[in-house]
């Protein structure tokens, strides 16, 4: 049990720093970014790029390359489409994620690609019974450390503010002064450093990169945000672990002839749990204010 | 409204008959027509971009090499042979599209994608207009006559003939303790799994342990892993094809455990290996090696002149069914005299054991995939490939 709970934190961490970088964008401006898998796959490929420099530099770079991308789909697809309908920005970020997966299929070619990232740490340490991986140990303390960062950046930075007043209500906050162009780049920003850190633990978890691997990422960040509730940040990393350790424990538990419809129990699971609380986990009711 | 409906249904039947008319005008038992002048025209309704791409472009390229020196001795009957390609894009739905875009070119017989549930959308499209449809190297079981009819046939070796010739290597090597990973989304690693599973349980005091599913999507392998840890298994069978499997076996080796594993053909060639850096004790069978070092010359002469033609080596041995698939369809027309579906079908049932690049192949009126050719198993060791041994129906043949 205690094993499957680390497995579950770990791939909760994973989950968490996906669905929180679709999640800052939704409560800013109300934005489902189906092109957030493809700033994941831009920083798979940029870290198979920089393969070979020291890590820390291919990282920094990945990081850089794919926060420039998230910033460059603000300013060239997202900016001009401000303010139009929830649909309108939803077919904008399907177009966005066909146009750069058709880019880097162009670029790379559809064969999947294999890469050894991280490989320092492909190796585990038993404790008390359980093997846990050092990569499993790392994702757990970056996310944590990259959660905290957050909270501190929303809590006690003048930006932050500014972007839980446009997440509260972004009219109101443009009304006030709040600058809506920085606060909306700054969380394009924000949600494209996390895709890029995200990216590194997966390509460093599979070592492999296909030009759609940022589609089953972006599907479950979806269903995390989701099942944790919409509108609030922390909910969402509640859904990332929630679904996580639904997964984990079906994936542990279930009988051989059905380990197969593992996915589908999960979905039923989240149905179940969104009977009981349509506005998810930790969702607070979107009901609109007279 | 209801006029609209009415002329709506009547323009439909009108077309429905139409295409059973055609239909008609070509199948059944339709006297053999002789080869018009002109080249032969072998339609390739494979996948040149997406998942399958990488499987199918290695046999795609032994076609080429077989047609070349085929044409080079005058061609079949005096007819030179023309490979006329399109590209299902790895999609199912549009294999039957492009199977039909290129029998409108004139193709007259269809190879298609190197996987049943990828390739046999397009061999149905062929089929159904009498024309014989090949895949170089599908393995699953239902690519044979009761599931696709008479006139499909596949060159790839049956993956539960191979899985039972992996069972036997496995329990050859002193293995016991199996313990299964299954990839159930294709019917080629359903049927490894179960072989293997049926084969290998059955042996005198060996035991399939264990078993879990994996699946391509998988972000983490932890808790699979984890139970195979606990099940004391002294071999891992694993039943998946790439990215997914060399993503799974990344993580278990990373997690520290280093028993054998043992695997089946879609596992073959490098281009997944640096996933899985200094990967050893890994087997898997293969149609042969393509790193120099096969036992029968012909094939290290055929990697020898791929290279040569292609400026890179091959990716997998796969590209050796490419050649021998046109080496039977080739000799098939010369016997019938034409290409007409059912006399070419019962040419090539006719045909008996015939010698080709990846040994004697043979099909009969009830039999349309190989499964008694020899499964070369080939070792992984710190990163080297090396053939270890020829199995052939579950027994050891030689080794090397």
């Amino acid at each position: 049990m205690a094993q499957n709970l680390i497995n579950a934190l770990s791939l909760g961490s994973l989950y968490a720093l996906i669905a929180l970088g679709i999640a800052l964008l939704f409560s800013i401006m109300g934005l489902i970014n189906f092109a957030h898998g493809e700033l994941i796959t831009i920083g798979g490929y940029t870290l198979l790029a920089f393969h070979g420099l020291p890590l820390a530099v291919a990282v920094a770079l990945t990081v850089a390359v794919v926060v420039a991308a998230a910033l460059t789909m603000e300013r060239l697809a997202f900016r001009p489409a401000r303010g139009a309908s929830g649909e309108t920005l939803l077919m904008t970020s399907f177009a966005l994620s066909l146009l750069v997966q058709g880019g880097v299929l162009l670029k790379e070619g559809a064969d999947p690609q294999s890469v050894n990232v991280l490989g320092s740490l492909g190796a585990s340490v038993d404790v008390g019974g359980m093997t846990i991986g050092k990569l499993d140990v790392a994702i757990i303390g970056v996310t944590g450390v990259l959660l905290i960062g957050l909270a501190w950046f929303l809590r006690a930075t003048p930006l932050g503010v500014q972007m839980r007043a446009a997440a509260e209500d972004f009219t109101m906050a443009r009304a006030l002064g709040v600058r809506a162009d920085r606060v909306v780049a700054t969380a394009f920003g924000v949600s494209g450093a996390f895709a890029a850190v995200a990216a590194v633990f997966l390509v460093a978890r599979t070592g492999t990169l296909t030009p759609s691997m940022g589609l089953t990422p972006v599907l479950l960040g979806f269903v995390a945000i989701v099942l944790g509730g919409l509108g609030r940040l922390w909910a969402a990393a509640i859904g990332a672990y929630v679904l996580a350790l639904l997964s984990v424990m079906l994936q542990a538990y279930l009988p051989t002839g059905l380990a197969a419809y593992r996915d589908a129990l999960v979905y039923l699971g989240i149905i179940v749990i969104l009977l009981f609380r349509p506005h998810g986990i930790a969702g607070r009711p979107q009901g609109v204010r007279v | 409204m209801r006029r609209t409906m009415l002329l709506l249904v009547a323009a439909i039947l009108a077309v429905v008959a139409a295409g059973c008319g055609n239909d008609k005008g070509t199948s059944g038992s339709s006297p053999s027509v002789a080869l018009p002048d002109g080249p032969i025209e072998i339609g390739m309704a494979i996948a040149r971009s997406g998942l399958a791409a990488p499987y199918d472009l290695g046999p795609a390229r032994g076609a080429e090499l077989a047609v070349a020196d085929i044409n080079a001795k005058g061609g079949v009957l005096g007819h030179p042979l023309k490979l006329v390609y399109g590209d299902t894009k790895s999609d199912r739905a549009l294999g039957t599209t492009v199977a039909l875009d290129l029998l409108a070119k004139s193709a007259k017989v269809m190879v298609v994608t190197c996987d049943f549930d990828l390739g046999s959308p397009a061999a149905i499209a062929a089929t159904s207009k009498d024309v014989v449809a090949f895949t170089p190297c599908a393995g699953s079981s239902q690519f044979d006559v009761p599931t696709l009819g008479p006139l499909a046939y596949s060159m790839g070796t049956e993956a539960g003939a191979a899985a039972e010739n992996v069972a036997q290597f496995a329990y050859d090597q002193g293995y016991r303790k199996a313990y299964l990973w299954l990839d159930p989304s294709i019917s080629q690693t359903k049927n490894t799994c179960a072989a293997f599973d049926s084969a290998f349980g059955a042996k005198p005091d060996a035991e399939v342990v264990g078993s879990d599913t994996i699946q391509q999507q998988d972000t983490s392998f932890a808790v699979q892993i984890a139970k195979v840890r606990d099940s004391g298994a002294d071999v891992l069978e694993l039943c998946s094809y790439n990215p997914g499997a060399g993503a799974a076996l990344r993580e278990l080796r990373a997690s520290g455990i280093d028993i054998p594993v043992t695997s089946h053909l879609a596992m073959d060639g490098n281009y997944w290996l640096k996933a899985v850096p200094n990967l050893s004790k890994f087997y898997y069978d293969a149609f042969g090696s393509l790193y120099g070092n096969d036992p029968r010359a012909d094939v290290n002469t055929f990697f020898d002149r791929y290279r040569e033609k292609f400026g890179e080596p091959a990716v997998t041995s796969y590209a050796l069914t490419g050649y021998a698939t046109i080496e039977v369809i080739a000799k098939a027309i010369e016997s019938a005299e034409t290409t007409e579906g059912a006399a070419l079908a019962k040419a090539i049932d006719g045909l008996g054991e015939l010698d080709t690049i990846l040994g004697r192949t043979g099909y009969d009126a009830e039999h349309h995939i190989v499964a008694d050719r020899p499964s070369v198993i080939m070792s992984i060791d710190n990163g080297t490939f090396d053939p270890v041994a020829t199995y052939v129906r579950g027994a050891k043949s030689k080794v090397g």
